[in-house]
């Protein structure tokens, strides 16, 4: 096995290879950091490139913007309240609550380093225990999926901020937004108003850019002309302010949430279909569930940042799980990695370990490599990256609606996506100034249509039975997670007014 | 310093794709008189980055630029099950300057959907691909050949789950149309990409999926599913010994067909010589291993014979659309 290793180490440690990786790492960042510049795109644009590589550089260099670009759309949703990808969604709850407080730098240095942290972790599962995860991921059918989507579902109520009802009010919202499209089992269109554009309902990108950067770019230029506390609320951000790097205590109290989250993230990543923004989520609420000060959730926790990046970056390794030992790519990041490996004769199974091996050990090795290079820039960068806050809210205001036309527009090619934005962003921006989070909204787009997917596919399957939710144990235990879940705010809110009383 | 820090950023990436570009030669090959092309063919792809559909333009895209004299530019502009691309594809100006990857959703969108184009506002140019569907069941079903299959699927009406890519789409179809043929009772259950149907039944949710060789030959080669049935006139090369349906006396053929187009209108002799160039790309020993290695199936089939598939196609659909 350390032979294996060693000439893996070898292999990744040429000019060539480390070339590769930091480009990667650095394209990976710019196109995370960007709103609408997804990961997909970014290893879209690189694959034609990698077919003439040699096929080991050409995984290293798709491993690393993978790696790269899940990590850095925590950096605008640090700074600017908007993420950079759909998984930095959670990331915003607390990471801009802490740039408010003047700790943007201190929030990038845990961003990146609970990203590493995750990313190395899931590496980790990925080449010791590939072939016996994989195996383990099968065991998720529709009726899981299900009560996973419902688990994931009643995070919302953890979301909720001061308000539960508004908290559950949006994620309705979100619900019935995702409804819009093709029906998944039937294929007939609903409310789509005889428009074709809507037949796959409103795309998550636009919606997700209209929501927190368009609303965001708004809520700038307004509060400039305004004198109240919003108005006050952007010029008071102190551009750069603490370290970047947190204290040694800081980071230990910080290691079994990011382990914790690491492993949840990896777990999620396996489970095809799932993907990165449920796993931040998920380990969101459960940082601030096995947390002793859950109050301080949602106003620039320390944890709120670390745990939401641990776990979507462990989501890479976990992802390339299913995808390496039995060619199932689970999103659609793996398919355009399924792609890059299948152009050069490599075949995803078990003997792609064994003929292949220094190729897969050098793409392992690598992703080590990438996820402290990750670390390194992260924490290099995050005083250049803080600078953004030094310009004035009417400079950037428009800059941050630039981008998110020109995002919109690139995730398709298709004009119609920059009105969904803009739609979304007054909504967004409407939404902000009522007190309504944001977050759920993203959760319900997200989780509404694989919890209608597998429940229709369970009613398929079952022949119309329930029984099929609660005679299978994953999917069981899951629900009752879900149900505790879903009332444990409420209650503690009871148990707390009573003590007061 | 943002503003230094970004131009640091542009100029990585643009070292980075210059490098890796700068593999490539311009090397014009023009003929007799057709002033064509001039400029970057665009071919818009109205599926996402990924997958078959994805790697049958590009790697087509990839050997283009010696051949054709000039690059082909892949653009993805997917959405509304194809929808979307497919009505930029049939509206572009008909100069040959935009073409459109078609497969059957060009025939099943306008019958299902309010769309505004038909598959008769393409004019097809050549059929690159037809990877035939093949009926694959989990190494623990009680079956294990078509025979055994359909005697089960006749005493268990509805018990068995075909899984496929989605609803509406070419396996669904297929799977309604085996069923009738057939007469047998099965469930048919759409996924979200073939990928997810084949954890299904690797998992042992679902009894058995229909799909394309590339999206389960990793299971088929670990042993965990077993194709029983082919749904093609002739034996595969991937893997001869699976039956076709017509040997089991039943007259299912169902593949997913794909190929270039150009906007109705577009002069002919520019679809003439984009077929000889395409043709001649196809021939080319390195566009064919790389299209094996991805596991897609190679075909060659002129404007005259995709435009009767097509048809074909259409014929099908429209006699299980009302059912």
């Amino acid at each position: 096995m350390l032979e294996v290793w060693l000439s893996a180490a070898g292999n990744v440690f040429t000019p060539t290879n480390i070339f590769a990786i930091l480009c990667g790492v650095l394209f990976g960042v710019f196109t995370g950091a960007l709103p609408g510049l997804s990961s997909t795109m970014a290893l879209a644009i690189l694959i034609p490139f990698t077919f003439s590589m040699d096929p080991a550089t050409g995984l290293i260099l798709l491993g690393a913007v993978y790696s790269a670009s899940v990590y850095s759309g925590s950096i605008s949703a640090i700074l600017l309240n908007t993420p950079g990808t759909p998984s930095a969604a959670a990331t915003v709850i607390d990471g801009y609550e802490m740039t408010k407080r003047g700790e943007s730098a201190k929030a990038l240095g845990i961003a990146a380093i609970a990203s590493g942290f995750g990313g190395i972790v899931s590496v980790i599962a990925l080449s010791a225990f590939a072939p016996f995860l994989a195996q383990q991921s099968l065991r998720f059918g529709p009726p899981e999926y299900f009560a996973l989507a419902v688990f994931g579902l009643t995070i919302i109520s953890s979301l909720t901020g001061k308000s539960p009802v508004k908290g559950l009010l949006a994620g309705v919202f979100g619900i019935l937004i995702a409804t819009v499209g093709m029906d998944p089992i039937s294929g007939y269109p609903r409310f789509t108003f005889g428009h074709p554009a809507l037949l796959d309902g409103f795309a998550l990108i636009p919606v997700l850019i209209g929501l927190f950067s368009a609303s965001q770019a708004f809520n700038l230029m307004i509060s400039s002309k305004l004198s109240n506390d919003e108005g006050i609320e952007f010029s008071q951000i102190p551009a750069v302010a603490g370290k970047v790097v947190p204290k040694f205590k800081e980071l230990l109290r910080l290691t079994p949430n990011m382990g914790r989250s690491s492993i949840i993230g990896t777990i999620i990543g396996i489970i095809p279909g799932v993907g990165t923004d449920p796993a931040a989520f998920i380990a969101y609420n459960e940082a601030k569930r096995w947390s002793k000060d859950k109050d301080s959730f949602g106003k620039g926790s320390i944890h709120g940042v670390a745990a939401p990046e641990s776990s979507n970056n462990a989501v890479t390794g976990g992802s390339l799980i299913p995808l390496l030992s039995l060619g199932i790519p689970g999103n659609a990041v793996s398919a355009v990695f399924l792609g890059g490996l299948l152009i050069h004769g490599l075949r995803p199974g078990a003997e792609l370990f064994t003929h292949s091996g220094d190729v897969v050990y050098s793409l392992f090795f690598s992703l080590f490599v990438a996820n402290i290079l990750i670390i390194v820039v992260g924490i290099g960068g995050a005083r250049i990256f803080s600078k953004v806050l030094v310009v004035k809210p009417i400079v950037l205001g428009p800059i941050i609606l630039l981008l998110s036309i020109v995002g919109s527009y690139a995730i398709h090619n298709n004009a119609y996506d920059i009105w969904v934005m803009l739609l979304f962003g007054v909504i967004g921006f409407i939404l902000r100034r009522y007190g309504f989070p944001l977050a759920p909204i993203v959760l319900a787009i997200i989780l509404g249509p694989l919890a209608e997917t597998s429940f229709n596919q369970s009613m398929l399957i079952s022949q119309d039975n329930f029984g099929i939710f609660f005679n299978r144990p994953i999917s069981a235990v899951l629900l009752i997670v879900a149900a505790i879940t879903f009332v444990s705010p409420f209650l503690s809110g009871v148990v707390k007014k009573k003590k007061v009383a | 310093m943002r503003k230094s820090f970004t131009k640091v950023i542009s100029f990585m990436v643009m070292a980075l794709l210059v490098v890796l570009a700068g593999c490539s030669n311009d090397k014009a090959g023009n003929k007799d008189g057709l002033d064509y092309p001039t400029k970057p063919i665009k071919i818009i792809n109205p599926f996402s980055a990924g997958g078959p559909a994805d790697n049958t333009s590009r790697i087509l895209a990839n050997h283009a630029k010696d051949i054709v004299g000039k690059s082909l530019v892949i653009e993805n502009r997917d959405g509304g099950g194809g929808s979307i691309g497919q009505t930029a594809g049939a509206n572009a100006k008909p100069d040959g300057y935009t073409l459109t990857l078609i497969t059957s959703s060009i025939v099943s969108n306008p019958i299902f959907n309010n769309v505004s184009y038909t598959h008769e506002d393409f004019v097809p140019i050549i059929m690159t691909v037809n990877d035939p569907f093949f009926l694959v069941v989990g190494k623990d079903a009680p079956y294990d050949d078509a025979e055994s299959f359909l005697k089960y699927a006749k005493e268990n009406p509805g018990k068995i789950s075909v899984g496929v890519s989605g609803a509406q789409t070419v396996p669904a179809f297929t799977s309604k149309e085996l069923a009738e043929v057939a007469g047998i009772d099965i469930t048919t259950v759409p996924f979200d990409g073939e990928a997810l149907a084949v954890a299904a039944v690797a998992g042992g949710h679902i009894d058995a999926l229909i799909g394309n060789y590339s999206g389960f030959e990793s299971q088929l080669k670990s042993g965990a599913m077993k194709a029983i049935l082919l749904f093609d006139s002739e034996k595969s090369d991937l893997i001869p010994d699976v039956p076709t349906a017509s040997e089991h006396g039943l007259d299912v053929v169902s593949g997913s067909w794909r190929g270039f187009a150009a906007p109705k209108g577009t002069d002919p002799e520019i679809i003439e010589f984009l077929q000889e160039k395409f043709k001649e790309i196809i021939e080319q020993e390195e566009y064919q291993e790389q299209m094996t290695n991805s596991g897609i199936n190679i075909t060659y089939k002129n404007a005259e014979e995709f435009k009767a598939i097509i048809e074909d196609t259409y014929n099908k659909y429209m006699k299980f659309a009302g059912k």
